[in-house]
């Protein structure tokens, strides 16, 4: 299962454990229908890694 | 305009507490009831010779009241004797409240959360002539609700 990081656009997520407040980054299995759902609900955004410029 | 049927209702709410770092405890089985109160934005207002209307200027949010009221149980790691302990403790224990009206059913779904500590004190009364189980419900006082999802 892959995971990917995410930045929290919501007030926040309510994870069972914890709350991660907007503007934080998180790792989530990408794969998981739950965080598709919370794609979808614009909860969450994918964070994409900047590509190197070539030298 | 037709009629919307996202109306939800709050037979499925997920309702918790935890402390200032910890983690969230499911307190959904002994919650009965959370009402929210406050939160408005201060008015002022003069009035001046001249004119029908006042004039109206606007300051900060008041705080936010947050009740719940619960099934009162006798268990030492139960609501009632957590939230008792938390009142009682030197300064007050700052805790934090969060509920999801659907939380209970997935992903996704709309919840609300707000720190701070309790104003109203959990104690336990009770009617002789009733036949209800008895309840308990204490007040947190925050300086704000944030309102987020359930992830």
């Amino acid at each position: 299962m892959a995971k990917k990081r995410y930045l929290v656009k919501a007030g926040f997520l309510a994870f069972p454990d914890k709350n991660v407040h907007q503007g934080n980054e998180i790792e989530l299995e990408a794969t998981n229908p739950g965080t598709k759902v919370l794609l979808e609900a614009e909860a969450i955004e994918e964070i994409k890694e900047a590509k190197k410029e070539k030298e | 305009m037709a009629q919307t049927t996202g109306g939800i209702s709050f037979v499925n709410a997920k309702v918790e507490y935890g402390t200032g770092s910890g983690s969230f405890t499911d307190i959904s089985g002994w919650a009965n009831n959370v009402e929210v109160s406050g939160g408005e934005r201060l008015a002022g207002e003069v009035y001046t010779a001249d004119g029908d209307t006042g004039i109206v200027t606007f300051g900060k949010r008041t705080p936010v009241d947050v009740t719940y009221m619960c099934v009162f149980t006798e268990g030492s790691t139960d609501p009632f004797e957590k939230f008792r302990g938390y009142h009682q403790a030197a300064d007050g224990t700052q805790i934090r409240l969060r509920w999801s009206p659907q939380g209970g059913a997935g992903t996704g779904k709309i919840a609300f959360t707000g720190t701070g500590k309790i104003t109203a004190a959990p104690w336990l009364g009770g009617d002789a002539a009733s036949p209800d189980p008895l309840t308990f419900s204490f007040t947190m006082r925050t300086a704000e609700l944030l309102k987020g999802v359930t992830a």
